[in-house]
């Protein structure tokens, strides 16, 4: 911004001020013109009537003619003879200040007798222009600045709004890996304290049922471990939802090996999972976010995408892990994609980490799930 | 362009070196002026008018009337011989004309001025009296040196028949004006005031002066009652008591042949008789 306002401020100092002497200039010239046009007139008519001798009474018209029919503004007129001889040996064509020049010929007849010169001064739009200058230059400081600083207040606001969203996408991102945490944390709570103790209970029960004489009894102690195996699924769905258990007891890469082959196993399609972990830990959130993106990723190549192959990456730097699932199945039209999907769901999940979501796709030409999330959200 | 900073510099630096260079080139083009003149430095004197046998006068216009006649009358003396009188070209133009060899002898309605007189001589003939002119429905019969000091001061602006005053001057320098400032004091100061002021019209030569007293209702302009009386002019006269100016022939080195023959015609009886006729004082004619 700076460099065009200083670009503006230099074309008002000083375009207006050399317009404005140019235009003066060429007004000079006009009026120097009609004012020589008015003297070779004065003077052809004595030239027609008067040969030779009407150059000694040109003096006399000369001064007539400059006091009452020339512009205040004519700073020298000077008539020479057909040698280009001033005719009053005194004239001189130096002039006080600058001026513009016109002449016109004197004629007799056809004959050229002399010609007429005339000056016109320019020295005063000489002065307004410097003047001109003088206050374009303070209007083009002033536009030049209001350019500079205007746009560094917007800019200022601007940023500061950038700054309060990035903040809060950060404390989004927090948030949601907290969530995340909490979840796990619950469900591995609820896996090993309710889970087990229903487990237990279950033994507990078979063992009561095994034991006892009493019909009615055995009857009770199948009904409540019925009831004990809805509890003990319910549970596994709820712990399943909150988070995958699986990420906890063998690890990401582990877990996703297991996903893979099991696709691979039950659907018929090749599965080739690349893992580039090394060290690496994620945090939860993003170790689940990884883990249900292709999750339903490889759900909907089994159920719609009719592929013969899938490609599944995870690489992991310090900095980000990037997750890719692609197939070369039917692919689908991009624009026909419902919003409030599984992906969907992912993909606002992502972005709530502070990471982003692509899907690249077209009918026949198969589908690439590419998401890029934080190390550390 | 404009997006990356390089850009915009490049950009701005485009912008003022265009400005700067459109700026520049106009002044400069501006500044030389057009054409500029040329002079010769070396003064060389015009061809000469002047005949074998012929005599060639000119000079100022108020002298031109009574010349041509003394004129015609002299080459109906004295057959052959060939004397043309130009028009005007003012007292000045003949001291000038003299002094380069163009004419014979020169005309003057004024005396010489420092500086003129290297290598001229001067011969008086003639003295008129210095009239107010006036356009025939000027009612005014005489006026004394008061009235004409509240006519070109500009206090005095209807006649007595409620036509308006118009004054024609003539350019500054002029004989009669002259010889009237010289006669009324008051007169030259008004005079050169009004003509400062630009209060009325001016003319520059004496046929113009006659031309204008005689288009314009209600002018008055000063004049000489020879120029009038030899030309037959339509106009009224209003003496002006004791203002006269004096006519002269100017010439260089000696006169010729048929100058002199001439210049001893003007001051002989027929001469003098010529003049008195016209309205003039004869002055004998003598270097």
């Amino acid at each position: 911004m700076l460099p065009l306002s200083i670009a503006l401020m230099v074309i008002v100092a000083v375009s207006a001020p050399t317009a404005y002497y140019s235009l003066r200039v060429r007004d000079a010239r006009t009026r120097a013109g009609d004012a020589v046009a008015r003297v070779a007139e004065a003077l052809e008519r004595d030239a027609a009537t008067q040969p030779v001798l009407w150059k000694y009474n040109s003096i006399k018209v000369l001064r007539h003619v400059r006091e009452f029919q020339l512009h205040a503004n004519v700073a020298n007129v000077v008539v020479v003879d057909e040698r280009d001889a001033p005719i009053d040996p005194k004239a001189t064509t130096t002039t006080a200040g600058p001026v513009v020049w016109a002449s016109a010929p004197i004629r007799a007849g056809t004959v050229r007798v002399g010609r007429a010169w005339v000056a016109v001064s320019i020295g005063d739009a000489r002065r307004s222009a410097i003047l001109l200058a003088f206050g374009f230059s303070l209007l083009g400081l002033f536009l030049g600045g209001l350019m500079y600083l205007l746009p560094l207040r917007i800019l200022a606001g601007a940023e500061e709004e950038l700054r309060r969203g990035e903040r809060l996408r950060e404390l989004s991102g927090r948030s949601a890996a907290l969530a995340e945490t909490e979840r796990r944390a619950i469900a591995r709570d609820l896996h090993d304290s309710a889970g087990q103790a229903l487990t237990a209970i279950r033994i507990n029960l078979q063992l009561i049922a095994d034991k006892t004489d009493s019909e009615r009894l055995s009857e009770m102690a199948a009904s409540t471990i019925g009831l004990s195996d809805q509890a003990l699924e319910e549970i596994r769905r709820s712990v399943e939802s909150l988070g995958p258990a699986i990420l906890d007891d063998v690890g990401l890469e582990t877990a996703l090996s297991r996903m893979c082959s099991d696709v691979d196993e039950r659907s018929g399609v090749a599965v080739t999972l690349t893992c580039n972990m090394g060290e690496r830990r994620l945090s939860p959130a993003v170790e689940t976010t990884c883990y249900r993106i292709i999750q339903e990723g490889l759900t909907n190549i089994e159920r719609h995408a009719a592929a013969s192959e899938v490609t599944v990456t995870l690489d992991v730097d310090t900095e980000s892990a990037a997750v890719t699932v692609q197939d070369d199945g039917r692919g689908f039209d991009p624009e026909q994609y419902r919003a409030g999907n599984g992906l969907s769901s992912m993909r606002a999940r992502a972005e709530l980490l502070g990471g982003e979501l692509t899907i690249t796709t077209k009918p026949g030409r198969g589908c690439v799930i590419h998401a890029v999330l934080p190390a550390l959200p | 362009m404009l997006r990356t900073r390089t850009g915009a510099i490049v950009v701005s630096v485009l912008l003022v070196l265009g400005t700067l260079a459109v700026s520049v080139g106009l002044i400069i083009v501006d500044a030389r002026g057009g054409v500029q003149p040329r002079f010769r430095t070396d003064h060389a004197r015009p061809p000469s008018l002047k005949k074998s046998g012929a005599l060639v006068i000119a000079g100022s216009g108020s002298n031109v009337p009574i010349t041509r006649r003394l004129a015609h009358a002299f080459q109906v003396a004295n057959p052959g011989v060939d004397v043309v009188v130009h028009d005007s070209i003012g007292s000045t133009g003949g001291v000038r004309a003299v002094s380069d060899g163009v004419i014979d002898v020169g005309l003057m309605s004024r005396p010489l001025r420092a500086g003129e007189g290297e290598g001229l001589s001067t011969a008086r003939y003639a003295r008129v009296a210095v009239v107010i002119a006036a356009h025939p429905d000027v009612p005014q019969r005489d006026l004394t040196a008061a009235g004409l000091v509240d006519i070109y001061s500009g206090k005095r602006k209807q006649w007595s028949n409620k036509h308006k005053v118009v004054v024609i001057q003539r350019e500054r320098g002029d004989s009669g004006h002259r010889a009237v400032a010289a006669a009324i004091p008051e007169f030259g100061k008004v005079n050169e005031d009004a003509w400062r002021r630009g209060l009325f019209r001016v003319v520059y030569s004496d046929r113009a002066m006659e031309a204008a007293l005689f288009a314009t209702s209600g002018a008055v302009g000063i004049s000489d009652a020879g120029v009038i009386k030899v030309q037959g002019l339509a106009l009224r006269t209003l003496p002006l008591s004791g203002v006269t100016k004096e006519l002269s022939f100017v010439w260089r080195g000696a006169l010729s042949a048929s100058a002199a023959r001439f210049v001893a015609f003007v001051a002989s009886a027929e001469g003098v008789r010529i003049l008195r006729e016209g309205g003039y004082e004869a002055l004998g004619a003598k270097p």
